[in-house]
């Protein structure tokens, strides 16, 4: 289990890592908006891995808690963003 | 190391392997579209992956049930928040012309004749 923690763990940091230069160099709003879903997403799946390697439930709330907040902050952001006419 | 934890090993993998596909599209692919596109998949597949992962690793009934909400949420609200990014982009109207806005007429490089600059149009 500890060699899978490792290679999944840095294939989550790779794309957390990439969906962060999107986050700070996205042309648009929409663009940060995207990729900080994709970073919820990126960190939902660590706690969930976290939870396989420890063999522990504790953290599984955590995870529904931070999926539905990721789509209360993007719904939101993306309804926010659409009124914001140029 | 047994059959179901090869199995649960290799669904964890996958899905982590989704999220860093995510992440490298969301930075490479060319335009907003796109990116959601492609952000919007493992979120779903990834999660799916996951759960079945954790699933066949713990194995218990409550934990199967609270993995099975998680799922369900997903299923329901990563498709209206990709839709609302979407149709957000859309009215915005900011982003580069997708593939679909170039085939109704805008080809070529903008600013030849067509005095939108080859910008999605509203209505």
């Amino acid at each position: 289990m500890t060699v899978v923690a490792i290679i999944a763990g840095s294939m989550f940091g790779l794309g957390a890592l990439a969906a962060a230069v999107r986050l700070v160099r996205g042309p648009g709003p929409i663009d940060r908006a995207v990729a900080l879903d994709v970073l919820l997403a990126v960190l939902v799946g660590v706690i969930v891995l976290l939870a396989a390697v420890y063999a522990s439930t504790v953290t599984l709330v955590i995870a529904v808690v931070v999926s539905l907040l990721g789509f209360i902050g993007s719904a939101g952001l993306a309804m926010l963003l659409q009124r914001e006419r140029r | 190391m047994s059959a179901a934890d090869v199995i649960a090993s290799v669904a964890l993998i996958a899905g982590a392997a989704m999220s860093l596909a995510a992440g490298i599209a969301v930075l490479r692919f060319p335009d907003t579209a796109s990116r959601i596109h492609a952000a919007t998949k493992p979120q779903v597949l990834g999660v799916v992956l996951l759960m079945i992962g954790l699933g066949i690793r713990l194995g218990t009934v409550a934990v199967i049930g609270e993995l099975v909400l998680i799922v369900v949420l997903q299923f329901l609200t990563a498709p209206v928040s990709a839709h609302l990014a979407v149709r957000a982009a859309h009215r915005r109207a900011d982003a580069p012309p997708t593939a679909a806005a170039t085939e109704q007429g805008g080809d070529g490089p903008p600013g030849d004749d067509d005095p939108s600059g080859g910008r999605i149009q509203r209505q």
